[in-house]
C-alpha cells in the first residue's frame, strides 16, 4: 500500500505512549498553567504518533482495519456535529450558567482533536485483539 | 464468500501462525479468512492457493444469496 510509506516505525508507538502518558499525568497534576499546556502538547502529540504509526504486521487486513475505523469515526464525528446543536439547543435553554459552563467544558473535551485520535485508536486496536484468537485445536504439531 | 482454508490447514497440520509466516501476511489475517470476516484480494488468494497447490476455486466458493 502507497500510504505506508507515510506511517512511521513501529517503535514510536511506544515513544507516543511514553509521551502520553507523560501528558497526562502532568494534567492530573495541576501543575501551573504553562506546564499544562506543554503537558497538552505531549498528550496530543503522543497519541498523534501512537495513531500513524505501523504496526508490527503490515498486511492487506491491517489497512482494511485502519481504513473501517477512520470511516466509523468520520461518521460517528459527522452525525455527532449535525445533531449536538439541535440537543444543545433543547437542553440549554432553561440553564442556569454554571450548568452551561460545565457543559461548554465537556463538549469541548469530547470534540477535542486528541480525544477524536483517541477513539480511533481504540477502535483499531480493538478490531486486531478482537481479530487475535488462536486456533488452540490445531496449534499441536 | 466461503473458504476450506481450516481444512487443507488441518489437512497438512499446520497452525495459523506457520502459514502467515509462509504467505508473509499477519495471523490476523489467516484468522479472519478462515472465519470469513475478510475476503482476501486476488493476490493473497493466488498465494494461498500455491501454498496449498489447490486452485483459488478449490478453496473458495461464493455464498449462495438467500
Amino acid at each position: 500500500m502507497f500510504y505506508q510509506k507515510f506511517l512511521l516505525p513501529h517503535f514510536m508507538q511506544f515513544v507516543g505512549t511514553v509521551m502520553a502518558l507523560i501528558g497526562i499525568i502532568g494534567l492530573c497534576l495541576g501543575i501551573m498553567d504553562a506546564i499544562s499546556f506543554l503537558c497538552y502538547i505531549f498528550l496530543s502529540v503522543g497519541i498523534l504518533l501512537v495513531a500513524i504509526s505501523k504496526e508490527k504486521t503490515e498486511d492487506e487486513f491491517i489497512t482494511y482495519l485502519r481504513m473501517r475505523s477512520i470511516i466509523v469515526i468520520t461518521v460517528i464525528c459527522l452525525i455527532y456535529s449535525v445533531i449536538m446543536p439541535i440537543v444543545q439547543y433543547f437542553l440549554m435553554r432553561n440553564m442556569d450558567m454554571a450548568a452551561l459552563g460545565r457543559i461548554s467544558i465537556a463538549q469541548n473535551f469530547i470534540t477535542s482533536k486528541p480525544v477524536v485520535v483517541l477513539l480511533y485508536i481504540l477502535l483499531f486496536k480493538s478490531s486486531i485483539i478482537i481479530n487475535s484468537k488462536s486456533d488452540e485445536q490445531y496449534n499441536q504439531n | 464468500m466461503n473458504n476450506t482454508i481450516r481444512i487443507e490447514r488441518a489437512i497438512r497440520r499446520i497452525t495459523q501462525e506457520e502459514l502467515a509466516k509462509a504467505i508473509g501476511v499477519s495471523r490476523q489475517t489467516i484468522f479472519a479468512i478462515e472465519n470469513n470476516k475478510f475476503v482476501p484480494s486476488t493476490e493473497l488468494a493466488l498465494k494461498l492457493s500455491a501454498y496449498f497447490g489447490k486452485t483459488v476455486n478449490e478453496l473458495f466458493s461464493l455464498q449462495e444469496s438467500v
